[in-house]
């Protein structure tokens, strides 16, 4: 089952860029006198938020690079769990193996996710790559049986929304 | 008995261990509805405790096979000889700031932390 976000009927992406649009309308309703009054960091934001959207109705980006390569079709929502510290030292690192992933959604464990990289930066979301077993659609597969493709079993890597992060207790 | 011959990096049988440069602690932010920003993850020195400022973004990289273990490959600032800065400000002349780079180095993960909701991060 493949879950894709929406925000307001649009991706992520889109509706950010909706709302943006949407506030730097509101702020051209502004009077003169009303502007006077706001402080100089409200201002700036203003005018960086204004050359952001700048040509946006016109379907391109404006200077201040609002990106434009299409968003990733996120697979769904997550929250992953990490064992507790080991504790003895600063240097006793965690086994990959003691870390789990709930779909955040429903709850349920993804017991078919072989793999795990985080992005975390400091610009944007944070996303995971999941290395999972695929369905015969190359679909990730949540429950099921694997399909068998060539040597091994078909997996995919695909991209979720990371809504938690859970440390197990010892 | 003839001494064993130790293993050399590289060599069938043996692996060079990545280059980690140290271990550090991952503190992520409350739970969010949909999805979390990254600029609201903080990185500690699990040795000292001492946050990292010189991170500019964190690409973690968590192996679930049994035998790997939890990694950060850290975006970082690196001082003129490529070594990443952890702190404080980097001893530079003239234009030379110019050079200062920036290099993704690794590093062990030895604890997540999930920050409390009402916690605020520290400027």
């Amino acid at each position: 089952m493949a879950v894709k976000l929406t925000i307001a009927g649009r991706e992520p992406f889109r509706s950010f860029a909706r709302g943006a649009a949407d506030a730097a309308a509101m702020f051209a309703t502004l009077t003169g006198d009303e502007l006077d009054a706001l402080p100089g960091a409200a201002l700036f934001g203003i005018a960086r938020l204004r050359g952001a959207i700048a040509g946006l109705a016109d379907g391109e980006p404006g200077e201040s690079a609002l990106p434009r390569e299409e968003p990733d079709a996120y697979r769904g929502v997550i929250a992953i769990e990490w064992p507790p510290p080991n504790g003895a030292s600063p240097y006793s690192s965690m086994p990959g193996c003691l870390v789990s992933v709930t779909d955040a959604l429903t709850g349920k464990p993804i017991m078919t996710c072989t793999k795990i990289i985080v992005h975390a930066d400091a610009g944007a979301l944070v996303t995971a790559d999941l290395t999972m077993f695929a369905d015969a659609d190359g679909e990730p597969l949540l429950d099921g049986e694997p399909v068998i493709d060539g040597d091994g079993f078909r997996t995919g890597v695909f991209p979720f929304l990371v809504s938690e992060m859970r440390v197990r207790h010892a | 008995m003839p001494e064993a011959p130790r293993p050399v990096a590289g060599e069938a049988g043996t692996e060079a261990a990545p280059a980690y440069r140290g271990a550090v602690i991952i503190e992520w932010p409350p739970r969010c509805p949909y999805a979390m920003s990254g600029c609201a993850v903080e990185i500690f020195d699990a040795a000292t405790g001492k946050p990292f400022t010189t991170v500019m973004a964190t690409g973690i990289t968590v192996r679930t096979d049994a035998d790997a273990n939890l990694s950060a490959d850290l975006v970082m600032f690196a001082g003129q000889d490529g070594e990443p800065l952890f702190g404080g400000e980097p001893e530079l002349d003239g234009d030379a700031w110019k050079q200062l780079g920036t290099g993704v180095f690794s590093f062990l993960v030895s604890e997540m932390r999930v920050r409390e909701p009402a916690q605020r991060r520290k400027p």
